[in-house]
């Protein structure tokens, strides 16, 4: 299991070294820079944006400016300054001004605290629901729930924000339209509009591969040797039936940790969501860059700890 | 699926998707040319050697070099032109919100030879007519009475719009926003609003909603408005802007100026103090502007101060100091100009003239615009200040006028969303739609509430045409195209903005030397043929259809709409082909700046 770990963190950094330079490449070659416009949008006198393309370090050969780069995140953690938001540096953008008084206000906790909590509200009630479904299949429980889980899937989480907003905020009164932070209720929309497409999701599939796991032999011997339905269910069928559902769970908890950008968006939540666009439309390269690298590594490590999950749902999966 | 079927299924599949990528308009091609340019650059080797031997040798040494100066000169006009094959538009669009009540800032800063904001090459293509406006411009700048100058603004506007149609107006802006009927705004039409100049009936704490982030806090750096409207609470300029577009005293109490013109001198109030209790004083003036035009730093706004002499070549590194801006003593400060100026007492309400403290800024570095650091000299400071989330304000105790000012709190929610800015009002949450444009489909249900204000904003929104390009290159196809344009069914049906003024000129109707109808041409099909029939007639051209016309414009608030819209119209009143061409912004003005800087620039 260690080598087996180490073999896989080794090539993880071997993926996100690539995906730094593909990134930088496609950066560097897209059309337009951080300075062709100022921050109103309106055109720039071409000396200003020399001067300020030499401030920043972008008349350096791509390769050096890569160097640089690179160099300062792995011995400082310093992501670089912001070009666009010229007041702040990135690590200052994405970490909180002041992290270490305020951690929860940082904006990279405050997508993983709606990441999180919409991932458990989306397994709590996702996976419950496939295996009803599974279990009552044909039934008007299962029409029922495949019904509401496809209208999740199908209703964009901005459409859907924004009725919940005309409808909670606007006619009852119940619950404020934006921020994070400040109230709890604050983050009773935003968890609930991102959960519901995670959900429809995980109760599909789980439905699926319940479906699947109970026409095993496996199950059929245990049913045959006696043990009661709830045992086969929980011990048998339920752990193996999960291993497709871990599969996606593992790159959708990863998502969602590392911000939405149509909740954030909509609800107007200081998290990094919005990063991932406003970087690229403002070709904000050290942003970009930043965001980027923060996903993968996110990513690959969420893929690592699925692998490892495997191990313990399915016996027959082993890494020695 | 039976395999026939399937295959059959997944080669139509194909076949829609490849016709699908190919309707994509193209994007501007990259052309080569290393061929041409490398025989530029031996063709300019020989020419360099042959000028040291004709130093020396006779008359058939002047006479190689003249041919191959001549063979280097058609060589690089080729270039010239296969580059300017990738600036293949004939139109493209822009908009432009003017910053102080003189037309020169209209018409000489965007539309003249000189400007780099313009991308229509009218200076290139008529050198004649640009020198006439050159002479027009200075005359107008120089001159001190405003009638006067308005008619000399007017003839220039005429050389650039009835002339030259180098310009399609649409509309003319003004400011369109939600504001609560709790408080008394106040917008003056240029500038951002002062909070400690509105009023209130119960609230004491002002709210409002920023776009996704402020961008800067550096008073010398700032142009956007979601920083101004941050910046204007914290300082205070010499002057303000009233609601009519005059000026009125604020950190100063009047100014003077020099018989000649030139020299102004500003006279500050003496019982104005920065929020650590320092005075503030004239040098801090001085040094704001200074700082605005250093060599070190790169100032968008620098360019607004080149009047005063030396600051052009200051603000090159070409000069170690500038000494035309001075504290005579510490609540009166002296500038110079090089020539009379009839918009400067404008400038002094202007954010160029915004004072900073060198001290502060030595001592915090790059983090001197945080809360805690900045001072401000102005009615509030700032407190809190989360990137990307919120910002906050509060009252300051020193300041001179403390007593007058309405609100003790100004919170600045940062929204990016304008439907959710909308609802965030409507709820009570925030007092006024600062961030900017609310979604154009509840226009008509918001447009007769109390809450909906509309105030001036002198502005347009207009189309350049690319007097280079094939066709566009043409003065009366030009006019074809200006008067094929219905501006008000644009403005009522397509934009659904039935208040907006149609502009056929681009000085805005606020300011004075409105030409309203008298200047540019209006929308008529008849007129719009004749043109057109002239325009065949002279080029040789039988069918209109034959006629391709590029369109380009930028993404993102009613543009697509809108330049369907006169899309529409060209095809159907002129017959003519017309492309358009619609990338997302920064692509877009990266575009235009390149066409600008091979076509020769305006600068």
């Amino acid at each position: 299991m260690a080598s087996f770990v180490a073999n896989r963190l080794v090539r993880s950094v071997v993926v996100i070294f690539l995906i730094s330079v593909v990134t930088f490449a496609m950066m560097q070659l897209a059309p337009g820079g951080p300075f062709s416009s100022d921050a109103g949008g309106r055109p720039r006198a071409p000396e200003v944006q020399a001067r300020l393309e030499a401030e920043f370090g972008l008349d350096r050969p791509p390769v050096e400016q890569y160097i640089t780069y690179m160099g300062k995140l792995l011995f400082h953690f310093d992501f670089g300054p912001s070009m666009r938001q010229i007041d702040f540096s990135v690590n200052e953008l994405l970490f909180g001004v002041d992290f270490w008084s305020d951690p929860l206000g940082s904006p990279v906790l405050v997508s993983a605290q709606l990441g999180l909590m919409s991932f458990m509200l989306a397994v709590a009630i996702g996976i419950p629901l496939g295996v009803v479904s599974a279990l009552y299949r044909n039934r008007p429980a299962d029409h029922g729930a495949m019904f509401v889980t496809t209208l999740g899937i199908s209703v964009p989480n901005f459409v859907l924000g924004l009725i919940f907003i005309l409808i909670f905020s606007l006619w009852l009164h119940w619950l404020p339209v934006f921020g994070w932070g400040d109230d709890w209720r604050q983050m009773v929309m935003p968890v609930v509009v991102l959960a519901t497409g995670g959900m429809a999701i995980i109760a599909r599939l789980t439905r699926a591969s319940v479906l699947e796991t109970l026409g095993a032999d496996y199950v059929r011997t245990a049913r045959a040797k006696g043990l009661r339905e709830r045992f086969v269910m929980t011990r048998h069928a339920l752990p193996n039936s999960l291993i497709p559902v871990v599969t996606v769970l593992g790159p959708l908890l990863a998502a969602w940790l590392t911000g939405t950008f149509f909740v954030e968006l909509v609800f107007a939540i200081p998290g990094i969501g919005k990063f991932f666009i406003s970087a690229v439309t403002n070709r904000d390269y050290s942003l970009i860059m930043a965001t980027i690298m923060l996903y993968s590594i996110v990513l690959v490590i969420m893929n690592l700890i699925v692998d490892i999950m495997y191990g313990f749902l399915d016996p027959r999966i082993r890494y020695d | 699926m039976r395999k026939k079927r399937w295959l059959a299924f997944s080669m139509t599949l194909a076949l829609v998707l490849v016709l699908a990528a190919c309707a994509q308009p193209a994007a501007p091609v990259e052309v080569d040319t290393s061929g041409l340019e490398s025989q530029i650059a031996d063709l300019e080797a020989a020419l360099a050697e042959a000028e040291t031997a004709g130093a020396a040798g006779g008359e058939d040494a002047e006479e190689a070099l003249a041919a191959l100066q001549a063979e280097l000169e058609a060589l690089q006009g080729q270039t010239k032109d296969l580059e300017q094959g990738t600036c293949s538009y004939n139109a493209y669009r822009m908009g432009w919100v003017m910053d102080w009540a003189d037309a020169g800032n209209i018409v000489d800063t965007v539309f003249g030879p000189t400007s780099d904001f313009q991308y229509t090459f009218w200076q290139l293509t008529n050198p004649d007519a640009a020198a006439a406006f050159g002479d027009l411009t200075l005359s107008a700048y120089n001159d001190t009475d405003l009638d006067n100058r308005s008619a000399t603004w007017q003839s220039a506007e005429q050389i650039l719009v009835d002339d030259q149609v180098a310009v399609l107006p649409i509309y003319h802006y003004d400011r369109t926003t939600m504001v609560s009927t709790d408080v008394d705004p106040l917008f003056p039409p240029f500038g951002a609003p002062k909070m400690r100049d509105w009023g209130t009936s119960g609230p004491t704490t002002m709210s409002w909603s920023a776009g996704a982030s402020v961008p800067t806090l550096d008073v010398n750096r700032a142009t956007d408005t979601t920083s101004s409207t941050v910046i204007y609470q914290m300082y205070d300029a010499p002057f303000k802007f009233n609601a009519e577009g005059g000026i009125e005293p604020q950190a100063a109490t009047g100014f003077d100026v020099s018989d000649d013109g030139t020299v102004f001198t500003v006279h500050l109030r003496e019982d104005a103090v920065w929020s650590d209790g320092e005075p503030v004083l004239a040098q801090h003036f001085v040094d704001g502007v200074t700082r605005l035009l250093s060599p070190d730093l790169a100032n968008d706004y620098a360019y607004v101060m080149f009047d005063i002499v030396d600051a052009a070549d200051y603000n090159a590194g070409d000069l170690a100091e500038l000494d035309t801006i001075k504290a005579i003593d510490d609540y009166t400060f002296e500038f110079t100009l090089s020539e009379p100026r009839s918009y400067f007492d404008s400038i002094l309400a202007f954010s160029t003239f915004h004072p900073v403290r060198l001290d502060v800024i030595e001592a915090f570095g790059d983090e001197w615009t945080r809360p805690g650091n900045a001072v401000s000299n102005g009615a509030f400071v700032l407190t809190e200040h989360n990137p990307g989330d919120n910002l906050v304000m509060e009252k300051s105790e020193s300041y001179w006028d403390a007593a007058n000012v309405p609100f003790d709190r100004i919170e600045v929610a940062m929204i990016a969303e304008p439907a959710t800015s909308l609802a965030a009002f409507e709820n009570g949450e925030i007092l006024w739609t600062a961030q900017g444009s609310f979604p154009s489909e509840d226009i008509p249900r918001l447009v007769d509430t109390p809450e909906f204000r509309r105030t001036p904003r002198p502005g347009t929104y207009y189309m350049g045409l690319n007097t280079a390009a094939a066709h566009t290159d043409n003065v009366t196809f030009r006019k074809a195209l200006s008067s094929a344009v219905d501006r008000r069914t644009i403005l009522d049906e397509v934009a659904e903005l039935p208040w907006r003024t149609e502009a056929t000129g681009v000085i805005p109707p606020e300011i004075v030397g409105h030409q309203g109808d008298a200047v540019g041409f209006p929308f008529d099909v008849a007129a719009a043929t004749g043109y057109l029939d002239d325009y065949m007639a002279e080029a040789g051209i039988e069918d209109a259809g034959d006629i391709v016309v590029e369109l380009w414009y930028n993404k993102g608030g009613a543009n697509q709409e809108i330049l369907e819209a006169v899309e529409a119209m060209w095809e159907s009143n002129l017959g003519i082909d017309v492309r358009t061409v619609n990338v997302e912004w920064a692509t877009y003005l990266d575009t235009l700046e390149e066409c600008n800087a091979i076509g020769g620039g305006g600068f």
